[in-house]
């Protein structure tokens, strides 16, 4: 009792994704934690705390895992902390129409001698099931208390917050016997390990057996070639790894326990949501509401509005009509020197030019896209469209799973590029940061690529068709060229459901404040390196080097600042082929070749610099200077042919 | 070619030199009976102080390998035998299999790749008919039907992350799943979940087949109407950056 009085009460709550883990966390905390449908955006643990009554209780929500064994870092994240921590009380939370499937994890976690009470969460989705839970039975077969719940609703959440508070430790529990030959090498393993608090030796000589990377520095070194040998003489005598003959054993049991405390009907009619799932998945009738969702989610709504009418607002309205006008005043009145004024105001001012396009054009395009993405999200639509360019996507070199940070890149690239960590082989990820960096326009260039070309679908058409061969053929061939293993591909698909406004936007908003943070100090950076380039002459001569590139593929000498611009932020260079346009008027197959040019373009600084992060400097130069060489090619092919072909567009 | 069992159970193990284990030395083997005998049929020889198979007895021990390692498949996947009873039991039991039971045995398992300690089992001729629909007790899920669904068995994918990734969803045997459909990807409903899979990985995983668990899409729900579903709240999934 002393113990439990002198060390504060904690909560850990465990399970494997899309259980509602983080909004029993929230009921019981009353904290706020951001929400997000993918397992693997973030490996962050959320922390908080509870009043249980008369009881202080620190509470933590861990990441999603699915069994003892780590395979992701999420995971092995969520076993330290079972480690190290000691909790009070571990709540597994499971989804309970999904009862067989997760229940060898609640085992594994008795095994290892955790205070488990399992929480059955989303009783309301098994119910419509026609499933029914009898919880008694499944808390009598476990020996630990078994709570329904549907968090969403508060349904048996003050049950929860009652068995948390008087939960009591007792000895025993469901134990699952594995074969004779694991079971003697599980005894003779427990005799060769130091005692050790709230981890059984069962459970520790369990994972010696399963080749577990991290529970091979608990036993002492001097007994480990012990443990070593047993192991092996263990492994020797079955035919398939001990972790697969390990796990099928506890699934076996997990499944007569499953099935003897359930009652589900034979058959069930199909849901809605499946059977529109059937028709999102289905080729003849997904790809339509695939380009569907882009025509009215990008070309409407984030081209329409967002890049449209927002932008207009801000940037013809707000920033030229008030704010430029307002600045230049007060810098004339104010600072004499030129040099100064330049800096601030003028065509290339932090104000006029680094706030205005971070500020009227960048933001609003960003936010409309980000909200698109996140409905997208919330829906469950995301694994779907995974599913359904799985296989054109193999010939690419990437998986389904490559489209999320593909489509994300349609947003930000930036952004995208750091979610390639989520493609399972380094092979993936370069093929993806290849293809961002340059065949994925990001939300900023399509706002204004929509907009420079709006009136001229023809030119609208070829720009499509180039980008599109050419993210089609780089993927081809480095999929030829990169050395390793084909991706595979396996995907939940959760149910489809409708998103919650408030979830859409509190995403919206968290990324949001995460592009702003970024791509505020950058704009006023570019702003600034332009002032110095431009006092020292250094950007007057790299313009002149560019213009001949520039002029080669047929457009005016001027567009060189514009692809320099490119550089510092690839908005910013298409913003400054919008400037251009109106000054200069473009012919349509200028317009067109520019634009080509400008989205297959060298990344932006940001995404230079991420590229070099996450892949390494070798990677990420080479991909740049090869986009930066392609980018040029291209456009002079596109040029050429159609001049010689005489097209007007 | 009538061989005694102890000759083909020699067959065997001079098999093993084509899967890369070391040849057997002649002084292991002379004046056994067993060897005696292939040599009379000419299956094989002695060639520089070791036992060699003869184009014959290569194509005498493919077959009796295949009968064995089917025996045993069929001993762990339909009659469910432990580890230690799979040898005893596989030895004798591969002796009953004549060719056309061997290809009933072979079709009814779904032709299976691998025996259950993964060596490879050589295809026959039924492996190539492309009748695989008939009869089968345990097949790859590729080879089941839409609305097709069952246990699964065993996983054939080595110890790679193919096998890992499976376990980790919980593909592991014994879990209950049904396919729903075969392209553009495989999906099927394992529980009350359901995944995507690549055709790779779906033929990895085989099923002791039960027909019908589940009506296949369009059907079933129309005399419910629209009653029957509901649209769930995102919400519900929690999802928070811990999930």
């Amino acid at each position: 009792m002393t113990t439990t009085a002198q060390r504060e009460k904690l909560l850990v709550i465990v399970g494997s994704p899309n259980v509602g883990k983080s909004v029993l966390f929230n009921g019981l905390t009353g904290a706020y934690v951001t929400v997000s449908n993918y397992p693997g955006t973030t490996v962050e643990v959320s922390r908080g705390r509870a009043k249980l009554g008369d009881q202080e209780w620190a509470v933590v929500d861990t990441p999603g895992m699915y069994a003892l064994l780590p395979s992701t870092e999420e995971e092995r994240v969520g076993r330290r902390i079972l480690l190290d921590e000691s909790p009070t009380v571990t709540l597994h939370v499971v989804d309970a129409k999904n009862l067989e499937r997760m229940l060898p994890f609640t085992l594994q976690l008795i095994e290892a001698g955790q205070p488990v009470i399992l929480v059955c969460n989303i009783m309301d989705e098994a119910e419509r099931r026609g499933i029914s839970l009898n919880a008694a039975a499944l808390s009598e077969s476990l020996g630990v208390p078994v709570i329904p719940t549907v968090s969403t609703e508060g349904r048996g959440v003050e049950e929860l917050r009652e068995a948390i508070r008087s939960y009591e430790r007792h000895e025993g529990g469901a134990v699952v016997r594995y074969t004779d030959e694991i079971e003697t090498a599980v005894s003779r393993i427990e005799t060769l390990l130091p005692d050790r608090e709230g981890f059984s030796k069962r459970a520790l000589a369990l994972l010696l057996l399963q080749d577990d990377e991290d529970a091979r520095d608990i036993p002492d070194a001097d007994t480990f070639p012990q443990v070593q040998d047993i192991v092996e003489d263990c492994a020797r005598k079955h035919s398939r790894p001990l972790s697969y003959v390990i796990a099928t054993q506890r699934q076996q049991h997990a499944a007569r326990l499953a099935q003897a405390a359930l009652e589900a009907p034979e058959t069930r009619p199909r849901t809605f949501g499946e059977r529109l799932s059937d028709v999102l998945i289905t080729p003849w009738s997904g790809v339509p509401i695939l380009l569907l969702v882009l025509y009215l989610g990008l070309f409407k709504f984030v081209g329409g509005i967002g890049a449209g009418v927002v932008v207009d607002f801000l940037e013809s309205h707000l920033f030229e009509g008030h704010i430029n006008p307002f600045v230049e005043g007060v810098l004339d009145r104010a600072i004499p020197w030129p040099v100064l004024h330049d800096l601030i105001g003028g065509e290339y001012g932090l104000i006029t030019l680094g706030l205005r396009y971070a500020l009227a054009i960048v933001l609003p395009i960003v936010t409309f896209f980000f909200v698109v993405f996140s409905i997208l999200e919330d829906t469950g639509y995301l694994p779907r469209l995974a599913l359904l360019v799985d296989r054109v996507f193999k010939r690419i070199g990437l998986s389904g799973r490559g489209v999320i940070p593909l489509v994300l890149g349609l947003g930000c690239d930036t952004m995208a590029t750091l979610v390639t960590r989520t493609l399972p082989t380094l092979r993936e990820r370069v093929i993806a940061t290849l293809l961002l960096a340059l065949a994925v326009p990001c939300s900023a260039q399509l706002g204004l690529i929509l907009a420079l070309l709006a009136g001229r679908p023809w030119a609208l058409a070829v720009w499509g068709g180039v980008i599109a061969a050419v993210f089609l053929l780089t993927g081809f061939l480095a999929a030829r060229l990169m050395p390793g293993e084909a991706p595979h591909f396996y995907m939940e698909l959760p149910p489809l459901r409708l998103p919650k406004l408030s979830n859409v936007l509190i995403k919206t908003y968290t990324r949001v404040v995460w592009y702003l943070k970024e791509i505020i100090p950058l704009f006023l950076v570019a702003s600034v390196l332009i002032w110095l380039g431009n006092l020292s002459g250094l950007f007057g001569l790299a313009v002149k080097a560019l213009a001949y590139p520039v002029q080669w593929i047929g457009l005016p000498r001027e567009a060189a600042t514009v692809f320099l611009f490119g550089f510092f932020r690839r908005d910013y260079g298409a913003a400054g082929l919008y400037d251009l346009n109106t000054e200069h008027a473009l012919t349509g197959v200028q317009l067109t070749v520019a634009t080509i040019a400008l989205t297959l373009f060298l990344p932006c600084v940001a995404q230079f610099l991420i590229n070099v992060k996450e892949r390494g400097w070798k990677v990420g130069v080479a991909v740049s200077i090869f986009v930066l060489l392609f980018s040029f090619l291209v456009a002079y092919v596109v040029n050429a042919i159609l001049v010689a072909l005489g097209v007007v567009l | 070619m009538q061989a005694s069992h102890a000759a083909q159970e020699l067959l065997e193990t001079l098999w093993l030199e084509q899967e890369g284990d070391p040849p057997v030395p002649l002084s292991a083997l002379e004046g056994s009976d067993a060897f005696n005998e292939l040599l009379r049929l000419g299956c094989a020889s002695a060639v520089e102080g070791q036992a060699r198979l003869t184009e014959r007895g290569l194509r005498e021990a493919r077959a009796a390998i295949r009968r064995h390692r089917l025996a045993e498949r069929l001993m762990a996947d339909v009659l469910d035998l432990g580890a230690q009873s799979l040898d005893e039991a596989g030895c004798r039991f591969e002796h009953l299999l004549y060719p056309e039971l061997e290809d009933k045995v072979c079709t009814l398992l779904g032709h299976p790749r691998a025996c259950p300690h993964g060596k490879p089992i050589p295809p026959g001729p039924c492996c190539d008919h492309g009748a695989r629909e008939t009869g089968k007790l345990v097949a790859s899920l590729v080879d089941l039907e839409v609305g097709e669904g069952g246990r699964v068995a065993y996983l054939h994918a080595g110890e790679g992350s193919r096998l890992r990734e499976l376990m980790s969803i919980g593909l592991l045997p014994g879990a209950p799943v049904t396919l729903l459909r075969k392209s553009p990807a495989y999906v099927v409903a394992l529980g009350e979940s359901e995944f995507a899979l690549d055709e790779e990985m779906a033929k990895a995983i085989y099923v002791r087949v039960q027909t019908e668990t589940r009506p296949p899409a369009g059907e079933g729900a129309r005399e419910r109407g629209w009653r029957g579903w509901r649209w769930g709240r995102a919400n519900r999934e929690g999802e928070g950056p811990g999930d």
